[in-house]
């Protein structure tokens, strides 16, 4: 009988780290942190690579979404903090060994200062868009060939849903507030399966 | 409005009837989720880089409206200074609206100047007192491309006989005023009917304004108005918004990459993306049986709703308090003191005086063409949002009647001495 209690109590913590687990890993899958990234692969933090799907031919774009990184609290249009202006940098770094045809950013400051870094390494300018009607936008994108690997930089609620619209589905809630180290990895390719990788940063 | 559980019900699972006990009917009923499903409709269709929708608030012009429009992302078209205002009331920055008016005085244009909103011209003595007056104020350039097209002679904008916009035969005056006053065309704009079907039309229109585009070398949009169609009758046909998008937004990214910049394809649907989203409700005051016909007569009348009247327009009835009903023969007339039928011989669920009937289609050109013809009060309007309900518009009162009215005391009866 005794023994029988001692087993259900480690069941029990078991299933109870398990589900603290499973809490901070979304699809109960757990969420890498990337390193870098190049034309092939992704590469975490723990030393791991992810292969990328393979580009088909010239119709295949690679969206780089993420929202802004950390803001302040000062007005309708906040600055980014230290730790944001950091993380600004960071992105840079870790897309360095990609080739980035266009970084786009809505007309905010934190917005276009998350994308800022990226675009000054790549030598691009900063395309601004209206998130409002970025559907429009992913679209062209998607059919125009120019458009290879594309940094989109966007908020908690627009990320999301250009999610939802690249994916066709609509699973993608609104981003956490306090959340800003999500970063997604959606590759397109004419009369293929649309693919997402999520990761950290 | 669908019907669930034998029942009409708006988005959200918001009952009418209950709405019209509340509020009492003659009333106007918007959903806010319909609207939204329509603008989305067209952002998904246009894939171009820069996209702007400007909703042409004249369909539907309650400052709710106007900012909810605000908030989906959309811009403002408008065709008077009052519009104008109430747009910049309700919360838009003056360059994301623009003023498109036709046949108004030259000091109704500077005001507009003034309020700092995107100006389109539709004629050549106006774009030359323009010229000399604001040559430093970009303008829009409104062409007539002489298309015939539209749902009928009273909708069709843009043909040869219109009084809308300038020829495209005219755009060698228009370079001549540009050129001698230093004027900046930023836009150019056609507008050629409503209720179009047919694409062609459109991508006959856009070859005609790529041809004049190329012409002017510091544009930033073209604006290829609206028109496009929507279902009035149950299974009516519409516009393939969609396929329009796929071919305009091809021909267009073309035409940009041909002119060397990136421009921003405008569009100024009014119809489209609030007609279906409005329901008119009023209740049945009279069942009159004739030797010919059997009128359902209602609280409501041309006062209210003009269309069937003014383009013999189609607007779907159908009986809200029991749709379940047996199908019957109704005319329904209104209470104006002339010929005002809604609809003739429509099939709908048995009447019975005290009922409720529902108009579809209610949302665009309805309200706004209202009147107090009959000294009639104009109905209130409310707003269905995420599945509550919400007054934006009181129904009027007899003051309202009599607000801007002078008394001047001159007929007054005097008692006797």
């Amino acid at each position: 009988m005794k023994h029988t209690i001692n087993f259900l109590k480690i069941k029990l913590a078991v299933l109870f780290f398990a589900f603290l687990f499973f809490q901070s890993c979304p699809n109960g899958k757990a969420v890498k942190t990337i390193s870098s990234i190049d034309q092939k692969y992704l590469y975490t933090m723990d030393g791991k690579k992810i292969k990328l799907p393979a580009e088909k031919d010239t119709t295949t774009t690679t969206f780089i979404l993420v929202r802004h990184a950390e803001k302040g609290v000062n007005g309708k249009d906040p600055d980014l903090t230290p730790d944001g202006l950091q993380r600004a940098d960071d992105l840079a770094e870790i897309l360095k060994q990609i080739e980035v045809s266009h970084v786009f950013s809505t007309d905010y400051i934190r917005t276009k200062d998350t994308a800022r870094p990226t675009a000054v390494d790549k030598g691009l300018p900063l395309d601004i868009y209206n998130p409002s009607n970025q559907n429009s936008l992913l679209g062209h994108m998607v059919m125009d060939p120019d458009y290879k690997n594309v940094l989109l930089v966007g908020h908690s609620n627009s990320i999301p849903a250009a999610l939802n619209h690249l994916l066709a589905t609509s699973v993608y809630e609104n981003i956490d507030h306090e959340e800003y180290d999500n970063i997604y990895f959606v590759r397109t390719s004419d009369g293929e399966k649309t693919k997402l990788i999520s990761l950290k940063y | 409005m669908q019907i669930e559980n034998q029942m009409y019900k708006l988005t959200g699972g918001v009952d009418p009837l209950a709405l019209c006990e509340k509020y009492a009917c003659p009333l106007y009923v918007y959903d806010s989720a319909i609207m939204k499903r329509q603008y989305e409709r067209m952002v998904n269709a246009f894939k171009v880089k820069n996209l702007k929708i400007n909703y042409a608030c004249k369909a539907l012009s309650n400052i709710n409206v106007i900012q909810y429009f605000n908030s989906l992302g959309a811009g403002l078209d408008t065709v008077s200074i009052q519009e104008v205002e109430t747009g910049i009331k309700a919360g838009f920055e003056p360059q994301e609206i623009i003023y498109t008016p036709n046949c108004v005085s030259f000091a109704e244009i500077a005001e507009a100047v003034e309020a700092g909103v995107k100006i389109n011209i539709d004629n050549i003595s106006i774009l030359e007192q323009f010229g000399q007056t604001y040559p430093n104020v970009p303008v829009c350039v409104r062409i007539n491309p002489h298309i015939m097209a539209g749902g009928s002679s009273k909708i069709s904008v843009g043909h040869i006989d219109s009084k809308f916009g300038i020829s495209f035969h005219q755009v060698p005056h228009v370079k001549r005023i540009v050129e001698a006053t230093g004027l900046k065309v930023e836009g150019l704009h056609m507008h050629t009917g409503s209720d179009i079907l047919d694409s062609g039309v459109f991508l006959q229109g856009a070859e005609i304004l790529f041809n004049i585009a190329r012409e002017f070398k510091d544009l930033d949009y073209i604006d290829f108005g609206s028109g496009f169609k929507v279902p009035y009758k149950e299974g009516g046909v519409c516009t393939d918004i969609e396929d329009l998008g796929e071919k305009i937004s091809t021909r267009f990214n073309n035409f940009c990459q041909e002119y060397g910049k990136d421009l921003t394809l405008m569009f100024e649907p009014g119809k489209f993306l609030v007609s279906e989203a409005g329901y008119f409700f009023v209740k049945v005051n009279v069942i009159k049986q004739t030797t010919a016909n059997v009128f359902a007569g209602i609280d409501s009348g041309l006062n209210h709703l003009i269309r069937p009247m003014f383009y013999d327009s189609y607007h779907h009835i159908v009986n809200v308090s029991k749709p379940m009903g047996k199908t019957r023969i109704y005319t329904v007339v209104g209470y104006i003191c002339e010929t005002d039928t809604f609809g003739v011989n429509r099939k709908i669920a048995e009447i019975h005086e005290g009922d409720i009937l529902g108009m579809h289609n209610a949302g665009a050109y309805c309200q706004t063409m209202s009147s107090n013809y009959n000294s009639r009060y104009r109905p209130a309007e409310v707003l269905v949002h995420e599945g509550k309900d919400y007054l934006i518009r009181k129904r009027e009162t007899l003051n309202d009647l009599w607000r801007n009215q002078v008394e001047t005391q001159l007929f007054s009866k005097v008692a006797a001495e």
